[in-house]
């Protein structure tokens, strides 16, 4: 008998284990997004605010020197360059600027800007810096891989979907 | 004194001690909302002066750039919906053209083109950060941003808003929330139905376009003149039809959903932008160049 209960115990919990593991693992995702600090020597990462490193493969998108331009790259991590502004471009699908060919291409973007002065730059979904701002990249800072990007309630893939950019003071804030 | 009488208007007398000294000592009241335009510019215009002090001890020579009126240099977003703005700045190319004409020749371009490539290297490393000390935060829609966690940049950060990873990483977030709704407020059937009577406002105000995105793609091409005259109509329909309301209601609700699940990070913005604040109004006080 006692036997009986120490079996029917362990199926308890068990089963209380299945049914909490999956609700765990379905919260994970939406938590809030995660710092993470990529030493000069290590190629691993530092979470700050979880266990769980959040970004490995960052520091391979290096910056460079300032100089005023925003650079956009084929794939994640700044692999291969596929052009460079200096001002506006409000449609890659023209012969100026980021040109033709450069259309719903970027996977990665650096901005060399200086300190301050317009220094910012916004990248756009659509031609004309329109169809819903698609990141905001600060001044010596990188966008290294978009390849994850989704929409609210979509699983929608959106790389390769920057059209135009537009250099801005300061990114737009929590717009609340 | 404005900083002084700022400090007393915005805390209680316990607080004021704390919140004008140092950021990171101790925790500053929550705001009830975030910076107005101008206090952000205030905040900006002392990071500027912070890079340039640090650049300066380092050996470096730095101008601070002059700042356009935030009024000025708005981003139109959806629709334009303001007539006066609109009959006074058209969609703020003449701005924009001034802005990337200086952008492209300025003081600071000038100067580093007089350094070497060793030195502008060295430049690089003051200004920015260390390569690979690299902060990285992954955006709600997806992306990962990075930069360095050292360098001019991210000391002047830690200046006026204290921890600066806590700060990189909030401001990322915050920054970054809008393209997770705005393609949701753009592809609902509402704004399309709305678009639509918006559109046949501007035919009948002679203007053949379908959508504001139509516009945008043309801005370039505008002269001042009918710039201003197609910025007016467009903002005139935005308002004589549902859009201009449409599109408030949509990124209300859909800002809403995306922005709830950061709501510690958006407070925690704010607390710091506060903080920032104060520390800028001693800035620009002490120092001619930051103000103009």
């Amino acid at each position: 008998m006692r036997m009986v209960r120490v079996l029917l115990g362990v199926l308890a919990l068990t089963t209380l284990l299945g049914l909490i593991a999956p609700a765990y693992a379905q919260d994970r995702p939406d938590r809030p997004a995660d710092v993470s600090l990529t030493p000069t020597d290590s190629p691993t990462s530092e979470a700050v605010d979880d266990p769980e490193p959040a970004v490995s493969a960052a520091a391979a998108c290096s910056v460079g020197s300032p100089n005023g331009y925003v650079y956009i790259y084929r794939y994640a991590n700044c692999g291969e360059q596929l052009c460079r502004a200096e001002g506006d471009d409000l449609d890659y699908s023209n012969d100026k600027g980021c040109a033709g060919s450069d259309n719903d291409k970027a996977s990665s973007v650096v901005n060399r800007g200086f300190a301050n002065g317009w220094g910012v730059v916004r990248l756009y979904r659509h031609a004309g810096a329109s169809g819903g701002e698609y990141i905001c990249v600060n001044v010596g800072s990188a966008a290294s891989e978009l390849s994850d990007e989704k929409f609210l309630g979509t699983n929608v893939v959106a790389d390769n979907r920057i059209s135009s950019h537009a250099w801005v003071q300061i990114c737009p804030g929590y717009a609340d | 004194m404005r900083h002084v009488a700022r400090c007393a208007m915005t805390a209680v007398p316990l607080i004021v001690l704390t919140a004008c000294s140092a950021p990171d000592k101790l925790p500053t009241p929550a705001p009830a909302a975030g910076l107005t335009a101008d206090q952000v510019q205030t905040v900006e215009r002392a990071r500027e002066e912070l890079i340039r002090r640090c650049l300066t001890r380092q050996g470096f020579t730095y101008v601070l750039t002059p700042w356009a009126d935030p009024r000025e240099s708005r981003v139109i977003d959806g629709v334009l919906d303001d007539i006066t703005w609109a009959q006074t700045y058209g969609y703020g190319g003449r701005i924009r053209a001034k802005a990337m004409a200086y952008k492209r020749d300025n003081p600071n371009s000038r100067y580093l083109k007089t350094l070497t490539a060793k030195q502008r290297e060295r430049f690089a490393t003051v200004l920015y950060g260390t390569p690979g000390a690299t902060l990285s935060v992954r955006i709600p829609s997806g992306p990962v941003i990075s930069t360095s966690s050292d360098g001019c940049l991210a000391e002047a950060d830690s200046s006026l808003y204290g921890d600066f990873r806590t700060w990189f990483r909030v401001k990322t977030i915050t920054d970054n929330l809008a393209p997770r709704y705005l393609p949701q407020v753009y592809g609902d059937a509402r704004f399309h139905q709305a678009v639509a009577s918006w559109a046949t406002c501007m035919r009948e105000a002679g203007f053949g376009y379908t959508s504001p995105s139509a516009i945008r793609a043309r801005l370039a091409s505008l002269k001042p003149a009918e710039e201003i005259r197609l910025a007016t109509a467009e903002a005139r329909c935005a308002l004589a039809t549902p859009l201009a309301g449409t599109i408030r209601d949509l990124k209300r609700h859909y800002g809403g959903i995306v922005r709830r699940p950061y709501e510690k990070e958006i407070t925690t913005r704010k607390q710091m932008e506060s903080t920032a604040l104060m520390q800028a109004q001693k800035i620009v006080t002490t120092s001619k160049g930051v103000q103009q």
